[in-house]
């Protein structure tokens, strides 16, 4: 099975970085490889990335590769809850 | 022989609509007791129209509803009945009503009919005598069915279809969320169907749609506030939780009765129609884009005058062209020159006339903007308890359709921000030593080519030391930055207070500033902010009067002629090489008078020639951006001219730096720069950061 790369979502991950995030997720996509990844730095996060984050593991499970999350963040986790993505993300 | 009476819908809709907003002036100057004859007739005209209208297009519907409206307007005429409070809101409400359901019909739509037979059951209790005559008391708006479902209501059932620009705009549905789960425990489902792979999602556009279920004994009022700044965009459905009185423990479920869903109203709705209502079983099984309804109107109403004008200017054109045409019919000799080139200056007039003409067709009095505030103004002053009184000025300025639409949901921004936070509570104020009653204004006014809107209010002012504060939080700025107090004010539209902890005292539920400025901006108009501190503050907007057509500059770069917007030109000059320093290798600027002014060269950014690639060859234009002066190196200045702007973007594609372009004389297409762009192509958005301290500490 092929090897994680690591995803690392930065401090501020708001829809101001959305952009540049993408563009990052698209090129780790082209790898084939599953996703991990770290949001243990993440002081902030709004729906915009959290979305992306759903967008990416939906398009790495058509490629029969997952995503998951070595290290969240308390902000991030709060996130997640609020947003009611505990499930999807399997996150509970 | 029948006729199709689908050919004459338009023209109704528009009557009606118009009938709906006189309507809803009138009863906003409207007192309980015995209202003056002229006002009620002027309502009862227009409610009568409509009823009249609809019943002849077969919209039974309508005037079923208005049909009962018009009873209790009658009997308030002829004096039968003393007006209430409690009338003058069922009537507002019957206002919006109505405007959805008009809406729906123009769209072909079968109209929703779950608020109008609850408003139509009001009345026909106050007519029948069975209601009770009470006034709503304290701050609270009347809701058609809130009352008889609160009664019962153990909580709210909520289906939440974000409009899909709502994060574009600022608003944060993870704030929402957290709103509600203040007000009670939430079961809140998440529908991520929306979501499209990477390859096509656009990182702006909101995907996700929530169901929830919130266990509460709020009002609804309480959970309408929540979604106050997306309503306007967005798919909100709210059901009461009903629980029968003998069955406490009936667990949470969707509210079946029809009687118990309203839709949620906010002040908004005077003119934005009433969200869509969707019922929650259909929602389920076809989960649909929560996109907006493109409501705006398709064609405008055109004052015989105008008309008029522009007739006469095409009959003069038709003279020109005969004039001419007589002129140049056989044999073209050097007597007939002087004879031509007459008739070709009078054609150029009369074809700037007619242009003049044709634009000012598009031209609006801004009270069509305006007019929505008065009914905002009292709702959301209500809700605040706050008194509030709305003075509006120069409601007669014209403006473009199109400036006018794009204005004004940032000018309802700023209204509620101003009355959110700029004015006091009338404790407050008599405190501070003034009148109870808060005054906003809104002014607009013609000035240099610019319509000039501006957006007062005698409040308190901003809260410069709080801005300040989240600024050095936000990493805006440094603790050790000495700026004005005027500068401080101004971060208050950098994209750092958007997203917003709820700080600043203009933010609050994650509608930023920024947004505010950025929509401006994209009409080519700017924002300025005053604050006095203890006085109030003021807001001025200023905008160009078309976006077809701009006063543009045409310069040349090689053999490429691009437009520079005229508004945006400080100065030309020619370059001084010995005031000009290379920073870091990477940029260079030139220091003018007592300011450094970065250098763009539009050869570099846009990859072609130019004559030369030395400055002091060519000229420098300063022009002015929302973030600094940039000085743009061209090889000529020609002539300036009017330019009519076609989309790039809709006739290619994209292209960063242009924001447009026209054709030439000459019919060569030119490029429009679009100066922020400029700045951010060339890359020196770093630099004029910099600059911009360079500059302060110069000044200082």
């Amino acid at each position: 099975m092929a090897e994680k790369v690591n995803l690392e979502l930065p401090a501020s991950a708001t829809i101001a970085q959305a952009e540049e995030l993408l563009k990052n997720m698209r090129e780790l996509f082209v790898l084939g490889c599953p996703v991990e990844v770290d949001a243990s730095n993440t002081e902030k996060v709004d729906t915009a990335v959290m979305q992306l984050l759903v967008s990416m593991q939906k398009t790495l499970e058509k490629q029969n590769l997952s995503l998951s999350f070595s290290k969240t963040s308390t902000a991030f986790n709060n996130a997640v809850k609020a947003l009611a993505l505990e499930s999807y993300f399997n996150l509970k | 022989m029948s006729v199709d009476l689908s050919q004459f819908y338009e023209v109704f809709f528009e009557e009606s609509f118009e009938g709906l907003d006189v309507m809803e002036a009138e009863l906003l100057n409207l007192q309980p007791g015995t209202p003056d004859d002229e006002t009620i007739n002027t309502i009862f005209r227009s409610a009568h129209s409509i009823k009249g209208g609809s019943g002849t297009f077969g919209f039974s519907s309508v005037s079923d509803f208005t049909h009962v409206v018009e009873t209790l307007l009658d009997q308030i005429r002829d004096g039968q009945r003393q007006l209430t409070q409690h009338q003058i809101d069922l009537f507002l409400q019957s206002v919006d009503c109505l405007r959805g359901m008009l809406d729906s019909l123009r769209a072909s739509e079968e109209p929703d009919t779950q608020v109008s037979s609850e408003l139509k059951k009001q009345f026909e209790a106050i007519l029948s005598g069975e209601d009770a005559p009470t006034e709503p008391k304290g701050a609270e708006l009347a809701e058609p069915s809130t009352p008889k479902a609160n009664k019962k209501q153990q909580g709210w059932n909520i289906s939440f279809k974000p409009g899909l620009d709502i994060l574009k705009t600022g608003n944060e549905p993870i704030y929402m969320l957290l709103e509600l789960a203040d007000l009670g425990e939430v079961d809140v489902q998440l529908d991520v169907e929306q979501v499209p792979v990477l390859g096509d999602i656009d990182p702006e556009i909101c995907y996700f749609q929530w169901q929830i279920a919130l266990k509460s004994d709020c009002e609804q009022a309480a959970v309408d506030e929540v979604f106050d700044w997306v309503i306007d965009e967005s798919d909100i459905v709210i059901d009461a939780i009903k629980a029968e009185v003998e069955d406490s423990e009936q667990e949470y479920a969707l509210a079946e009765d029809d009687n118990a869903s309203t839709q949620l109203e906010t002040a908004e709705s005077i003119t934005d129609p009433p969200t869509e209502v969707v019922k929650p079983t259909e929602t389920n099984k076809a989960p649909t884009k929560a996109e907006p309804k493109n409501t705006e109107a398709s064609s405008i109403r055109v004052s015989i005058d105008k008309v008029d004008s522009l007739i006469n200017m095409v009959g003069e054109l038709v003279i020109t062209q005969a004039m001419l045409t007589q002129l140049t019919d056989g044999e073209l000799d050097s007597s007939k020159l002087a004879r031509i080139q007459e008739g070709m200056a009078q054609l150029a007039h009369n074809t700037r006339d007619l242009q003049e003409s044709v634009m000012r067709i598009r031209m609006l009095p801004i009270s069509f903007v305006f007019s929505r505030f008065p009914r905002l103004v009292r709702d959301t002053s209500k809700k605040l308890g706050k008194n509030i009184e709305l003075k509006l000025l120069g409601e007669q300025t014209e403006l473009d359709k199109t400036v006018m639409e794009k204005i004004s949901d940032p000018m309802v921004h700023l209204v509620r921000n101003s009355m959110d936070h700029g004015l006091e509570s009338p404790e407050e104020r008599v405190a501070s030593g003034k009148s109870e009653v808060g005054l906003l204004t809104l002014n607009a006014y013609h000035q240099g080519g610019n319509v000039v809107v501006e957006i007062a209010d005698d409040g308190k002012g901003l809260n410069t030391e709080k801005i300040r504060s989240k600024a050095i939080e936000n990493g805006l700025i440094k603790d050790t930055d000495e700026l004005s107090e005027q500068d401080i004010n101004e971060l208050i539209f950098e994209p750092g207070f958007s997203t917003a902890d709820q700080v600043s005292d203009l933010s609050g539920r994650g509608v930023g500033m920024d947004v505010v400025r950025r929509n401006i901006l994209a009409l080519n108009g700017s924002i300025e902010l005053e604050s006095r501190p203890g006085q109030g503050s003021t807001f001025t907007i200023r905008l160009p009067l078309t976006l077809a057509i701009l006063d543009g500059q045409l310069v040349r770069v090689g053999e490429h002629i691009y437009i520079i917007p005229l508004v945006n030109i400080i100065e030309s000059l020619q370059v001084d090489v010995s005031k000009v320093n290379n920073v870091g290798g990477e940029y260079e600027v030139l220091r003018l008078r007592d300011e450094y002014v970065p250098i763009v060269r539009l050869y570099e950014s846009f990859n072609h020639t130019a004559d030369s690639n030395k400055l002091e060859d060519g000229l420098l234009v300063v022009v002015e951006n929302d973030n600094g002066k940039v000085g743009i190196l061209v090889d000529e200045l020609l002539a300036q001219q009017q330019v009519v702007i076609k989309s790039l973007e809709a006739n290619y594609m994209r292209v960063e730096g242009i924001s447009g372009a026209t054709i030439l004389g000459d019919g060569t297409v030119s490029l429009i720069i679009d100066v922020a762009g400029l700045v951010k192509l060339a890359g020196i958005n770093k630099a004029l950061r910099s600059i911009s301290h360079l500059n302060k500490e110069e000044v200082a």
